[in-house]
């Protein structure tokens, strides 16, 4: 089977045409005018030849043509487009600014022919967004946030009213990879999952996808989401910020040495607290609740052939209660980029990653003291190349190693406390990955997208692991106890196969299909579909298979009216392999024995997705409806039979909106609607001690209510500096572009059940009802932001 | 353990935003009234007793059926001992019948439908209070409280699980599981336990206090199987810390009773300290 995937990609791979024609490179770096961001994603396009390229994430593009006069149009959404007639009988390097068009009223025109990207382009199932557009979409207590913007694409579901986690397709939460500037991010949220670790200012642009995921990516079933931080201005400085009710942000960027290297820091902090301190209450005023984001990123451009780009995050949760209790947690990431072009064709970059996630939690004082701490340390280095050998081909190749350290629990005693210390022995591991890729044109109609990913998995280091006596679902014993001393003691290899194929229908529209698999070696100890900061991370072993996904997915893409209008229709079916559950009443915190608790079994889930979508004139936004299904199979649950996973949505249904009624007001507005949750409910209850008990049957056999919402937003914006007139005094004013944010979330009060649960009723304990857990009922929010 | 505890702070948090009210949600009766057995027994000379019930459908909304007319025998490995049921679905051994630390115990029942159930329970030694201490303080709640801290040895060698019984002035304090402290020893094996707080009762909940000054404390720590520590933490998890934000699946409560009938029968030894609390205004 792999031998035929690496023959047929040989195969194609030769098929790469010789022209005999003297051909010439034409490259360059598309940035935004404005600020010198680079603008991911741009397209070139070759009127000529009706085709061109894109610009990669930092910007970068490069043409090889044959010798010749040609018309190049350079386009980017919300951006004007602009024309270049070139004789290329030479190497030539082109690297325009593009100036961003009012997003307010103009009449525009259509002039790029290559908008159509969505249509034209082998990438299926994903979506990319604009902060800016973002920022316009009503959010909980006005706290702009990224990842509950994607729950409302179709085939990504939220976990719950209110909370950040995110499921794709019929995956688990922690089968999403997220990188932040290519960091991963084990915890993507804030306060118990009601906020992403995202700081909307220090953000630039995400891209999600939840399938045709490329060669260059690996690591988890389900899903990508890329998101960028921001370059930092390279032009003039810049101050930015913002005041909510949540929370405040600033941000300051600007050029070291202008138009060679810039830099960004962004800070954000909650000050739920401040409100606590206020009170008269001592137990309460000594609580502490808050958490911050620090992002900070510096690039320098050392010539034209290379860049460096370093960036940072880190962020915090506290909650500290009275004496009593305190508890912290957080991720901190690092990349340290270096961009190196070997020649116009070959561009390059070098990568060193650091990711840290942890916990500790403890009594400070007492008989009780103690501290308990939990961490995973990730250490990775890649080379990632592309060569753009001609309009045809486009070659990716690459090679990356991950060191990961997983410190799930240690517990330390404090001064004279009762308890001892207790450590769960550290687990260490390699994950080392190659993939090559190739981008190819074949006629007018076709363009394929195929590669081949190989990964190894080792686990190193002494470690110990149990086999278990697992002939009782119920219980487990240990049977035996192996400890490895170091080295690779456990070695899992596997290919993952990527192909995408598009066929042009006619100019508007096309078919495209794609095929991945993925594999996953790191997996996270989680029962609830909550993001729980306690959660751990564990690796696979000897014991735990790596998961694997098979997914394909179809798709039809049609633009309509100029490209204002852009549609498409997915169908999606994956299965996943050695999939992960636990026990009834697993004990996931501090078990040495943890592996006793999983349970494995397979996944499948398939599904339609619509997505209507409106990305230009006075109103945009989109409508997305996903119809789907996803159960699990796992012998030792729901005796044997396949059961809903509780993030089964059959209907979802997004509309989201956003109107600018005149330059300086803008209505927000978004629906949403869900097929309720899947959930476990007794059928019987029995009397233990002064407790009435449950008796339940099928897992997830019944379901909650529907869910859902309406959001408004509306947005003022501050007169532009340029409109007013000079001060009386002949001075100039201050350039301060503002605005004011008010937002309602849930305006029409629908209480959403969060959870549902059985319980006695308090004063007649004989009697036992069924209780509704919700949020939010109605949360109106302001908030001002600022610029200058 | 009580770290458990802890992590279920931070889900309190969330009662800040969260609202919860009643609703009327349909559910198919497919109970089929399984027997319930609550058996315990210990090293003391005393009445033991067995309650036999039946599960019913979730909202029957009525004090469970009592089985009556069963045959029920603890049998300790040599001999059997019957028991009389005193009242509807209780059954009693005599007053002088003791558990012995060491022994197995079986409980057979045979129902008046003629069918069998058995389960069994090893009577494990528990360790030794040296003296409990009774002191006002702050509950999980921030509220005034009193607070009832163990002090004693724990032999070495993980696996003692312990659980403490608390009745004050006659009142028994530990009547729902939610209430009962359990732990395992697996983060204070072998130690001198030197203040672990195992029972906390706000004083609201302490009516007695306007009458009089004094508290007569009677505490028993009981020594339990890890099967039952277990069981306790299961029938914990889906009534008192159910639908919580970070809660597993609900699950059925473990059990040690044969023939798919629910409920535990449990051997315990155990160890009882008696203190005065004063206390002064």
């Amino acid at each position: 089977m792999y031998k035929r995937v690496l023959i047929t990609l040989i195969g194609c791979l030769s098929l790469i045409n010789m022209y005999s024609q003297e051909k010439y490179t034409i490259s360059g770096t598309l940035k935004d005018k404005a600020d010198g961001e680079a603008l991911i994603g741009a397209t070139i396009y070759v009127e000529e030849l009706k085709s061109g390229t894109v610009a990669n994430i930092y910007g970068f593009y490069s043409l090889t043509l044959p010798e010749g006069s040609y018309t190049l149009t350079i386009s980017y959404l919300g951006y004007n487009s602009s024309t270049y007639a070139i004789t290329l009988d030479k190497d030539l390097k082109l690297s325009p600014e593009l100036e961003s068009s009012s997003v307010a009223i103009e009449t525009f025109e259509i002039s790029a022919e290559r908008e159509q990207e969505n249509v034209e382009d082998t990438e299926m199932s994903t979506v990319t967004l604009q902060m800016a557009n973002i920022k316009k979409i009503p959010a909980l207590f006005g706290e702009v946030d990224v990842l509950k913007t994607i729950q409302l694409l179709p085939g990504i579901q939220s976990g719950g009213e209110g909370t950040t986690g995110f499921f794709v397709r019929g995956g688990s939460a922690d089968q999403n990879l997220i990188l932040l500037d290519e960091a991963p991010v084990y915890n993507p949220s804030h306060f118990l999952g009601f906020f992403s670790v995202f700081n909307p200012d220090a953000i630039k642009d995400l891209k999600i996808y939840k399938g045709g995921i490329p060669a260059r990516y690996g690591g988890r079933l389900s899903s990508l989401l890329d998101i960028h931080m921001k370059e930092g201005n390279a032009k003039k400085m810049s101050v930015s910020g913002g005041l909510g009710l949540i929370s405040s942000r600033l941000t300051v960027e600007g050029p070291i040495k202008k138009d060679k290297s810039s830099f960004i820091i962004s800070a954000r902090r909650t000050y739920a607290d401040m409100f606590l301190k206020l009170s008269s209450d001592t137990n309460l005023s000594q609580n502490q609740l808050y958490f911050y984001d620090l992002n900070a990123k510096v690039n320098y451009q050392i010539n034209e052939n290379n860049k460096l780009y370093l960036s940072g995050y880190f962020g915090r949760d506290v909650f500290k209660f009275s004496r009593e209790f305190a508890m912290n947690w957080g991720n901190a990431t690092g990349t340290l980029r270096w961009n190196h072009l070997f020649n116009n064709k070959l561009f390059s970059n070098f990568t060193l990653i650091y990711s840290d996630f942890d916990y500790n939690l403890g009594v400070p004082e007492g008989a009780q003291a103690f501290e308990w701490t939990s961490r995973i340390i990730d250490k990775n280095a890649k080379a990632d190349f592309t060569f753009y050998a001609n309009p045809k081909n486009t070659i990716r190749f690459g090679a990356g190693t991950i060191h990961h350290t997983f410190r799930p629990g240690e517990i330390k005693a404090l001064g004279q406390s009762i308890f001892n210390d207790f450590t769960l022995p550290n687990k260490f591991a390699f994950e080392h990955s190659g993939y090559i890729s190739n981008e190819q044109n074949i006629g007018k109609r076709i363009k394929l997208h195929y590669g081949l990913r190989a990964s190894l998995f080792q686990n190193v280091g002494i470690d110990t692991s149990y086999t278990f006596d697992t002939t009782n679902p119920d219980v487990y014993s240990v049977e035996d106890t192996i400890t490895n001393q170091s080295g690779s003691f456990n070695n899992y290899f596997n290919f993952e196969p990527r192909f995408s194929v598009r066929f042009m229908l006619n100019e508007k529209s096309s078919l495209k299909a794609t095929y991945n698999r993925m594999t996953q070696y790191v997996h996270q100890a989680n029962n609830s579909t909550s993001s729980s900061p306690l959660s751990i991370w564990f690796p696979s072993s000897t014991l735990v298979k790596p998961q694997l996904a098979d997914q394909v997915a179809m798709g039809y893409f049609r633009n309509f009216k100029q490209n204002i209008f852009e549609t498409s229709l997915e169908v999606y079916y994956k299965k996943m392999y050695n999939t992960i559950d636990f026990r009834d009443h697993a004990e996931l915190l501090l078990n040495k024995y943890l592996e006793g608790e999983l349970r494995y079994g397979e996944a499948y889930s398939y599904g339609a997705e619509i997505l209507l979508k409106k990305q230009k004139g006075q109103f945009t936004g989109w409508i997305g409806y996903t119809y789907s299904e996803t159960k699990r199979e796992v012998p030792e649950i729901n005796g044997g039979e396949a059961y809903f996973a509780p993030y089964d949505r059959t209907h979802d249904i997004s509309v989201v909106g956003s109107y600018d009624i005149n330059e300086r007001v803008n209505l927000g507005a978004n629906w949403v609607f869900s097929t309720g949750q899947a959930i476990t409910v007794p059928t019987g209850r029995f009397e233990y001690k002064g407790n009435v008990v449950p008796v339940f049957s099928d897992r997830n056999a019944e379901r909650m209510p529907a869910f859902h919402r309406f959001d408004v937003s509306l947005t003022l914006y501050g007169k532009k500096w340029d409109e007013k007139p000079a001060k009386k005094n002949g001075k100039q004013r201050w350039k301060v572009e503002s605005n004011w944010n008010f937002s309602i979330y849930n305006l029409y009060k629908r209480q959403n059940a969060f959870s549902i649960v059985f319980r006695q009723n308090e004063d007649t304990p004989t009697i036992t009802e069924a209780h509704m857990i919700y949020f939010f009922e109605i949360i109106p929010s302001i908030s001002y932001n600022f610029k200058f | 353990m009580k770290i458990l505890k802890y992590t279920l702070v931070v889900t309190a948090i969330l009662v800040l935003f969260s609202c919860e009210k009643q609703i009327d949600f349909d559910l198919n009766n497919q109970e089929n009234a399984r027997l319930v057995v609550e058996g315990d027994l210990t090293d003391e000379a005393k009445v033991h007793t067995v309650e036999l019930t039946r599960t019913s459908s979730y909202y029957e909304n009525q004090e469970a059926p009592r089985e009556t007319g069963a045959t029920v025998v603890l049998y300790d490995g040599t001999t059997n001992q019957n028991l009389t049921e005193t009242a509807p679905g209780i059954y009693q051994t005599p007053i002088t019948y003791a558990g012995v630390i060491g022994k197995t115990y079986t409980l057979n029942i045979t129902t008046s439908d003629n069918e069998f159930y058995t389960a069994s329970s090893a009577l494990e030694s528990v360790s030794t209070i040296d003296t409990v201490l009774a002191d006002l303080g702050l509950s999980f709640e921030d509220e005034d409280a009193l607070i009832l801290s163990h002090y004693g040895p724990e032999p070495a060698g993980v696996g003692n699980n312990y659980m403490w019984l608390v009745t004050i002035n006659g009142v028994d304090y530990t009547e729902d599981v939610g209430d009962i402290m359990f732990v395992t020893d697996e983060f204070v094996d072998g130690n001198y336990i030197a203040g672990f707080e195992f029972q906390e009762i706000e004083l609201a909940d302490l009516p007695i206090l306007k009458e009089t000054d004094t508290l007569n404390i009677s505490v028993e720590m009981h020594s339990i199987s890890k099967p039952y520590y277990d069981f306790l933490l299961a029938i914990v998890l889906e009534t008192e810390f159910n639908g919580g934000l970070f809660s597993g699946p609900p699950a059925n409560i473990p059990s040690n009773i044969s023939n798919g009938a629910l409920g535990f029968f449990r051997a315990s030894a155990v160890s009882k300290m008696e203190v005065e609390y004063v206390f002064s205004k």
